[in-house]
């Protein structure tokens, strides 16, 4: 609550909040799974939990960064993620099983999101260089990062067994994205040229 | 088995190649597709800019034209009336007071040369009718007659083959110049110089005054950013040199346009 408080408390802009209260969620679940894992427990189920709370926090963030149209139809698609992701959980891949298809759907649901963004800032450019714009590392990073992961946990049912180079993979292309993500939030506290410019 | 897991990798191998080619090509595509957008909207707002100043000195121009034609209606004719009034008070009145009707007529002549010539110098139209040379030469003799400071004017002979539009803008931009360097140069000298070399018209103008600061001039918002937005206008190039204590020296380039 504290961390919460303090996050909210920073002189940032929303869209940074937002997603540095993304990445606190994804580091607080990945060293529960990890913490669990040590003491011996099945981690698993905490992955199906980190599905529904990235959905809304990536939500709370394209709703920012869609800021002129398509509010809407983020939330129409996310709360489709959600419900599918849940029904997912229930029915298809219980708590005991790998949650995949849930990833597989928050994956499309990001892409489809970053591909959103990418035609908004085609249509609605601003006089500012590509690469000093946080939204771009940030939307450039999850369109990357979630074809990927889509691309790998669509394999991973066809392999036999998954190679080591996979993980290898995944483990860069999670640093990747973190870095990106740290980039776009520095990016966004720096003043801009054009007042138009903030996204907040 | 091994044939089996040879396989899962080249089907890795070769899905994943593709997929970072494509992603590749995407991002390629997209940059290129941004920075279309971003000139074009450069453009835009370049555009927009200049149609606004553009009315914006349309509008002055106007206005001036107005000043004009009512120093010449109004003015002019209530100070040509004045005069004719002066002539007609008989002459049984003593020498000294005489020589002041003789003195107010003098004065009153002056006065509806200097209103014609101001009248003339306020309307644009003139440039159109008489010429952007002929309006300078009445200018520049305007000021030589002050004594304040001798201007030496330099120009060719033929007419200068520009829109009048254009004209009229240069034409305020030189009157800038000389009002600036009357009210604060404190120059005893200034040359002015209209050449045309090759496709251009070029206008040097300098004066032997205390000059300036250019950049704190240009930020007290001055004449001189009239000066610069007006050359944005009709896409003029200027070139300012001056120093505190070194005089002024302005070049002012426009293209001419191309005869098909």
């Amino acid at each position: 609550m504290y961390i919460v408080y303090s996050l909210f408390a920073l002189k940032l802009a929303v869209f940074s909040k937002r997603t540095l209260l993304l990445l606190i969620v994804v580091l607080a679940f990945e060293a529960l799974a990890k913490l669990l894992t040590y003491s011996g427990n099945e981690s698993i189920p905490i992955y199906h939990f980190l599905i529904l709370n990235l959905i809304v926090c990536y939500t709370l963030v394209y709703m920012i960064l869609l800021f002129r149209t398509q509010k809407k139809l983020i939330l129409t698609v996310s709360i489709l993620t959600v419900s599918l992701s849940l029904m997912n959980s229930c029915v298809f891949q219980t708590l005991e099983v790998f949650p995949s298809n849930g990833f597989k759907g928050l994956s499309l649901f990001l892409v489809f999101s970053s591909l959103l963004k990418f035609r908004e800032m085609i249509e609605y450019p601003i006089e500012v260089k590509l690469i000093s714009q946080g939204f771009f590392w940030f939307n450039l990073s999850t369109f990357v990062f979630y074809t990927f992961t889509f691309f790998i946990l669509s394999l991973f049912s066809h392999l036999n067994e998954s190679p080591e180079w996979l993980f290898d993979t995944v483990y860069f292309l999670n640093i990747f994205l973190y870095a990106a993500y740290f980039i776009a939030i520095i990016l966004d506290s720096k003043p801009k040229i054009a007042k138009n410019d903030s996204i907040s | 088995m091994i044939l089996s897991a040879n396989t899962d990798i080249l089907t890795t191998i070769i899905t994943g190649t593709l997929l970072f080619g494509l992603l590749t090509v995407f991002i390629i595509y997209f940059i290129l597709l941004y920075r279309k957008s971003q000139t074009k909207l450069h453009y835009e707002r370049e555009r927009r800019k200049r149609e606004l100043l553009q009315a914006e000195v349309e509008i002055k121009e106007q206005t001036l034209v107005n000043v004009s034609r009512e120093i010449h209606d109004n003015l002019g004719q209530a100070a040509a009336l004045v005069k004719i009034n002066l002539n007609l008070i008989s002459n049984d009145i003593s020498e000294a007071d005489q020589q002041k009707i003789n003195e107010s007529s003098e004065l009153i002549k002056k006065l509806i040369t200097d209103m014609r010539s101001l009248s003339q110098s306020l309307n644009g139209d003139n440039i159109r009718r008489k010429g952007f040379i002929a309006m300078l030469q009445k200018d520049v003799e305007r000021i030589n007659k002050t004594g304040y400071v001798e201007v030496n004017f330099h120009h060719p002979k033929e007419n200068i083959n520009l829109e009048v539009d254009q004209l009229i803008i240069l034409y305020r931009m030189l009157q800038e110049l000389f009002t600036n360097t009357l009210k604060y140069a404190k120059a005893s000298k200034i040359d002015l110089k209209i050449s045309e070399t090759g496709n251009e018209l070029v206008a040097n103008y300098s004066d032997n005054g205390i000059g300036f600061d250019y950049q704190t001039a240009l930020n007290k918002g001055s004449g001189l950013s009239n000066i610069k937005d007006r050359c944005g206008i009709i896409n003029a190039k200027l070139y300012f040199d001056t120093k505190i204590d070194k005089g002024v020296n302005v070049k002012i380039t426009l293209e001419k346009p191309q005869i098909q």
